[in-house]
């Protein structure tokens, strides 16, 4: 109840909603004093009501999208318009309507949970009744008000982040930039946090937030931006992003790297694949097939016939990681690649679809 | 809504928050407060047979130390102002802070204010100490009320500089080192503990340009009662110049640690 009562009281407050951009990155570039290029050339532009999603790797120039935005940092290159006025020229009028969390939170440790949030609001010119009523509205929203008394050294990280989130929405943000808002929350809490974001999105709020998550970006993001060494590679729906990749993908594995090139040059004429690329790792194959299951027997058939040996072969349907990889031939993180393909069949053994691969079509469905 | 706070109101919460965290830690209160109190009586002890050292034939031990025990405190604990913006540094507290519609001196100023008040605390439990053992203080209610306003922008502008130091290197070591190194220097090289005239030649010259020399001659006449007004405001003036200078230089600097 008190969520949406939040949500109907920015709506309100929020000025009419235009077709001009939030935010619009010209030509971006950001030099650090190391000469390390965080953002080259970057090109952005969100609209109002968007919720973008950040994906790209660690040092893709995520978090410096977001300083810049927040006006911690200055462009050494190119334009940055906010509200659809020159940012370098606004100062403190744009951060009044900018909420920010940052990947540490920054939450005081010496306050309370409800201490942070008056002491947020003070900074935002609010104060008396109003201020009180709006903290224990937040409170309610990020389900701390049973702690709002509690000092937020005795927090747990993830009790820490939703009171960040709290702080950064006490002045009734236009533009909400979150870094990595989910790390350090569990299933449920992200989907919990999430429902609430896009309530507010609803309102009107413009969001952008970075990930590492691939799937909770397809999910609850409206558009996508994929950026790989300060550049933008790519920018979207999850959906139109995905339609890139038609069909299945089919990640071949061999023992040896010879064997992978061998079936590379063997399988890239077939008329059943649409594409062959080299994988992440020497043994690995990327294949892109209109009809994934229906291609298994025929890809064995023709490697078995040259004497390649497959060791395993896994079948997915395409996810964000695959646009990136095929965009930049660089995975978008090491550690997750594996966990992402939800189904692994023994090439010679398996012609059925697994639990999981139903499972995982259902997801994409809803 | 674009609202924000303006440079006094931000300046003020955050000075209120400052506090709020020095509350956090009633011991650590408590201990600052007795601080300058402890070394004085030490100090008043070891230098128990002063009156015989020839320069202090005028002097009580008790009411020559106190100005400069006063003054020392003040250093001491605004030397090292900077280790909680470190603090507040690698929590990302400041950050967000900056992120805030507020002016970046003003989470600064109100942090140094914090610091300053701290120092009063201080100043004002010594004075009664001074009271209760009939130390001899000429000075009048005015005189004592200057006192305590030369104390707080002593403290504004070495915080200042512990700032500017603690944004520059960003590293408490560093901070802790550097700020002991200038600690000693103006504390041994100054006339807190010995009179002008008893020190070295060299060491008078340094004493002449350091600013807690002047401080320390200023808050001795000060408590006398013979403080010159002109003396005071251009002591004053350029404690007032060395803070806003330090705060402003720790403000523009704060833009590239965050």
């Amino acid at each position: 109840m008190a969520i949406s009562d939040l949500a109907a009281t920015d709506a309100q407050q929020r000025s009419a909603p235009t077709a001009q951009p939030i935010a619009r990155l010209t030509d971006v570039g950001l030099v650090f004093r190391d000469g390390i290029r965080a953002l080259d050339h970057f090109n952005l532009t969100v609209l109002p009501g968007d919720c973008m999603g950040v994906l790209g790797p660690n040092g893709a120039g995520k978090t410096s999208l977001l300083r810049l935005l927040a006006g911690l940092a200055q462009p050494s290159a190119g334009q940055i318009e906010l509200f659809g006025m020159p940012a370098r020229h606004q100062g403190i009028v744009a951060r009044r309507r900018i909420g920010y969390v940052s990947q540490q939170s920054g939450i005081d440790q010496y306050l309370t949970g409800q201490g942070n949030l008056l002491l947020a609001g003070r900074l935002h010119g609010q104060s008396g009744g109003d201020l009180h009523k709006r903290t224990e509205l937040l409170l309610d929203l990020v389900g701390l008000r049973n702690h709002a008394r509690r000092q937020a050294a005795q927090y747990s990280g993830g009790m820490r982040r939703r009171l960040a989130l709290a702080c950064s929405l006490i002045h009734q943000p236009d533009l909400l930039l979150l870094d990595e808002p989910t790390t350090g929350l569990d299933t449920s809490g992200k989907a919990a946090l999430w429902k609430h974001l896009l309530m507010l999105q609803q309102a009107g709020l413009t969001i952008i937030a970075t990930s590492h998550d691939t799937q909770e970006i397809e999910r609850y993001c409206s558009r996508v931006a994929l950026i790989d060494r300060g550049r933008l590679v790519m920018e979207g729906t999850p959906a139109a992003l995905k339609a890139q990749i038609q069909g299945d993908l089919l990640t071949l594995a061999f023992s040896e790297a010879p064997q992978a090139s061998k079936a590379l040059a063997l399988l890239q004429h077939e008329s059943y694949i649409r594409s062959a690329m080299p994988g992440e790792a020497e043994t690995q194959v990327y294949l892109e097939a209109p009809d994934g299951p229906a291609a298994i027997p025929q890809i064995t058939r023709l490697l078995e016939a040259s004497g390649v040996v497959l060791r395993r072969l896994t079948l997915s349907r395409p996810t964000l990681e695959d646009v990136f990889f095929r965009a930049t031939g660089t995975p978008l993180s090491d550690s997750e690649r594996p966990s992402v393909a939800p189904t692994e069949v023994l090439a010679q053994k398996s012609r059925h679809r697994s639990p999981f691969r139903r499972r995982s079509q259902q997801e994409v469905q809803s | 809504m674009s609202q924000s706070s303006s440079f006094t109101n931000a300046t003020f919460w955050l000075f209120c928050r400052a506090w709020q965290k020095t509350l956090r830690l009633p011991l650590v209160l408590a201990l600052v407060l007795a601080l300058p109190a402890v070394t004085l009586w030490l100090l008043s002890q070891i230098f128990a047979s002063i009156h015989q050292t020839p320069g202090f034939s005028a002097m009580q031990s008790l009411s020559f130390f106190a100005p400069g025990m006063l003054v020392i405190a003040a250093l001491f604990g605004s030397s090292f102002a900077g280790i909680g913006l470190l603090g507040d540094h690698d929590s990302g507290v400041l950050e967000r802070l900056t992120a805030a519609p507020i002016h970046r001196s003003a989470i600064l100023l109100g942090k140094a204010l914090a610091d300053g008040s701290r120092t009063l605390l201080q100043a004002l439990t010594l004075l009664i100490l001074l009271a209760a053992l009939h130390t001899p203080i000429d000075g009048g209610p005015l005189d004592l009320l200057s006192l305590l306003a030369l104390l707080a922008v002593f403290s504004l502008a070495f915080a200042g500089l512990s700032y500017l130091i603690a944004l520059l290197t960003s590293s408490t070591e560093a901070l802790m080192l550097i700020e002991m190194f200038l600690f000693l220097l103006l504390l041994f090289g100054s006339n807190a503990l010995l009179p002008d005239s008893l020190l070295p030649g060299w060491m008078s010259i340094v004493s002449l340009v350091n600013p807690v020399s002047h401080t320390v001659s200023l808050a001795r006449q000060l408590l006398a009662g013979t403080a010159e007004p002109l003396t005071y405001s251009l002591t004053i003036g350029a404690l007032a110049l060395l803070a806003s200078l330090g705060i402003s230089a720790a403000a523009l600097k704060i833009k590239h640690i965050t």
